[in-house]
């Protein structure tokens, strides 16, 4: 089973995207920002795929995502930012740091779970 | 983008004056409305800069219960050179239109409205009040003059109340945060419990499939038996050919016994023959006298021949009726034995037939229990299939409204926007002392909102506000906005 690390400093979200993924059938992890995030990728598990909020207190989605890009155990790890940002820059910022996809708030579960298979065939 | 705004600003100023407090007040009941910070900033910059004398005493009694035209003196003395003619005009007491403000507001808004109708009006009273406040003594700075800043409510009340706005924009903020976390832990409850029907049904189909092997098995059963009712039936049906098959083969060996026996006997009468025969030759060899002699000993030969058959015969005589006698014997008892053997063979086949029909009631009974049962598993397998569906049905519904809990997100940070938005002006209204400052600092709060927003629906409001207000070139939200799915 694979697992994913959700990263959002709204609690609601982190624990409505929690459910979600449980119910897709994937384990999960949950950080409420950037700098959580970088310390629980360095506990036992690794996360198979990443999901950011964009704006956060501190760094955003795009600086972890670039962080965890220059860390050799998440260079191919699938990122992806779910937000409420809607601004065709900060897509690009996110793309240029090493985003796999953008989604905005709030995700459709069914295009969710689409996309987690594609880029989670494993399951 | 500023500079897009600065003469929008600047022509609102006086339009907006009086829509401030109404607005604030709105906020208040309102705190999720995107369209507020927009005219907060307006409405709240027009108060600091625009010092208006009859609105100000409207307020100002209003807002101390004191509605009497000593305030007004008061505040217009501290204002000599704003008109104050509004109040007086309509020719009531100011003490019954400070009794209602909103309506005082009402009236000057469609005064404004007048006055903006004439296309130099709003840059010429604009710049007429500017001036009006330039001439002002710079009073009411920080820690300079605290006379007037206290006697003029804009400075002395703004702030304050722009601070309660924040305070309340920084509840709702929380109330949704907590409401959004509650909604989503009793949804997470309420998947529980459906999770949790779920597994049961799954429970029980997984028992319907266990008796499913047992009807299968009980199915076998019945088939096992109606094998072994088609066996009894062929025993019977075999132990009643041997039974006549043993009658027939003794009575076939009585027939040959008393066959030989006639067949002895025909030997036996001719030995007796045979043995007067020889007799009669020894006669007439006698007869013939010496010629005769060999004769003799033929005929002496002869008849020890036939004394010899005659004692077979006669040893065998009675061998073969005591066999006859036995077969006799034997077919009396069989006889006998017959009746009882037929007695005791009927109640067999008899029993074997019971038996039989037994064994086919209960194969039809058990045919019967078997169809029932698989109606009856059939029946709950449909209920509980309906059941799992709606369950999905449920848990689909959940998904849904688990992606749904993220409006709560959204609205919080819709919030946190009108909250920047109010503290910007209250900051402004705290620590700007002259209106040309404050209104410099008010230019700036529109962009700093619009530069923060992060999503498309700020924007469109904004966008649409602004050219309600004339600015129709204005350009916050894209035409095509983003897909809401991308995968670079």
């Amino acid at each position: 089973m694979s697992t994913i690390l959700i990263v959002d400093d709204s609690p609601t979200v982190l624990m409505s995207m929690e459910q979600l993924l449980r119910r897709f059938g994937y384990d999960v992890m949950k950080a409420n920002s950037a700098e959580n995030a970088v310390q629980v990728v360095n506990g036992a598990t690794r996360p198979d795929l990443v999901i950011t909020d964009f704006n956060m207190p501190g760094k955003n989605g795009a600086e972890l995502i670039q962080g965890l890009r220059g860390d050799a155990r998440f260079r191919f790890t699938p990122m992806l930012v779910l937000t409420t940002e809607s601004q065709r820059d900060k897509r690009d910022q996110a793309k240029a740091c090493g985003a796999t996809g953008w989604l905005v708030k709030p995700a459709d579960p069914t295009q969710l779970e689409a996309v987690l298979k594609k880029l989670l065939p494993r399951g | 983008m500023r500079s897009m705004f600065r003469p929008l600003l600047t022509a609102a100023i006086p339009a907006t004056t009086a829509v401030g407090c109404t607005v604030a007040a709105a906020f208040a009941m309102d705190a999720t409305s995107v369209m507020l910070p927009l005219a907060m900033a307006a409405g709240a910059g027009a108060f600091a800069s625009v010092l208006i004398g009859e609105r100000t005493v409207a307020w100002a009694s209003a807002r101390a219960g004191r509605p009497d035209t000593g305030d007004v003196e008061a505040v217009n003395s501290a204002a000599p050179d704003i008109p104050t003619t509004t109040v007086q005009s309509s020719g009531e007491p100011a003490s019954a239109v400070a009794m209602d403000t909103s309506a005082a507001f009402e009236a000057d808004r469609r005064e404004d409205r007048r006055a903006a109708d004439t296309p130099q009006a709003l840059p010429e009273k604009a710049a007429q009040l500017v001036a009006q406040e330039r001439r002002r003594p710079r009073a009411g700075r920080r820690g300079e003059d605290s006379e007037l800043r206290q006697s003029t409510p804009w400075t002395t009340s703004l702030p304050d109340l722009l601070e309660v706005l924040v305070a309340l924009g920084q509840k709702a903020k929380e109330d949704t945060d907590a409401a959004s976390l509650g909604y989503v832990m009793l949804l997470d409850e309420i998947e529980r419990k459906v999770v949790a029907v779920n597994r049961n049904q799954s429970v029980s189909l997984e028992a319907l499939g266990q008796l499913d092997g047992m009807a299968e098995a009980h199915e076998a059963d019945r088939t096992q038996l109606g094998a072994s009712l088609q066996n009894v039936r062929a025993v019977g049906h075999m132990i009643r050919g041997e039974i006549s098959c043993s009658r027939e083969a003794i009575a076939a060996v009585g027939d040959s016994i008393g066959q030989m026996d006639k067949e002895l006997n025909t030997v036996s009468e001719i030995a007796e023959k045979i043995n007067i025969l020889a007799i009669n030759a020894s006669i007439e060899a006698a007869r013939a006298g010496d010629l005769g002699a060999g004769f003799q000993v033929i005929a002496q030969n002869i008849r020890t021949l036939a004394n010899d058959t005659h004692g077979i015969t006669s040893r065998l005589g009675p061998l073969i009726r005591k066999s006859t006698e036995t077969i006799s014997n034997f077919g009396a008892e069989t006889g006998e034995t017959e009746d009882a053997s037929n007695g005791q063979s009927a109640d067999v086949l008899r029993r074997i037939d019971e038996q039989a029909d037994l064994l086919g009631q209960t194969e039809q009974m058990l045919e019967n229990l078997s169809r029932e049962y698989a109606a009856l598993i059939e029946q709950r397998r449909t209920d509980l299939s309906a059941a799992i569906n709606a369950g999905s049905e449920v848990e689909s519904t959940i998904r849904s409204a688990l992606a749904a809990a993220q409006q709560g997100d959204i609205i919080r940070q819709q919030i946190e926007g009108v909250i920047d938005g109010i503290s910007a002006v209250h900051d402004i209204a705290r620590d700007s002392d002259t209106a040309p400052a404050q209104a410099e600092r008010l230019r700036e709060v529109l962009d700093k909102l619009v530069n923060q927003y992060v999503m498309d629906s700020q924007r469109a409001v904004t966008q649409e506000v602004l050219r309600k207000r004339g600015e129709a070139d204005i350009i916050l939200a894209a035409d095509n906005p983003e897909p809401a799915l991308e995968l670079f």
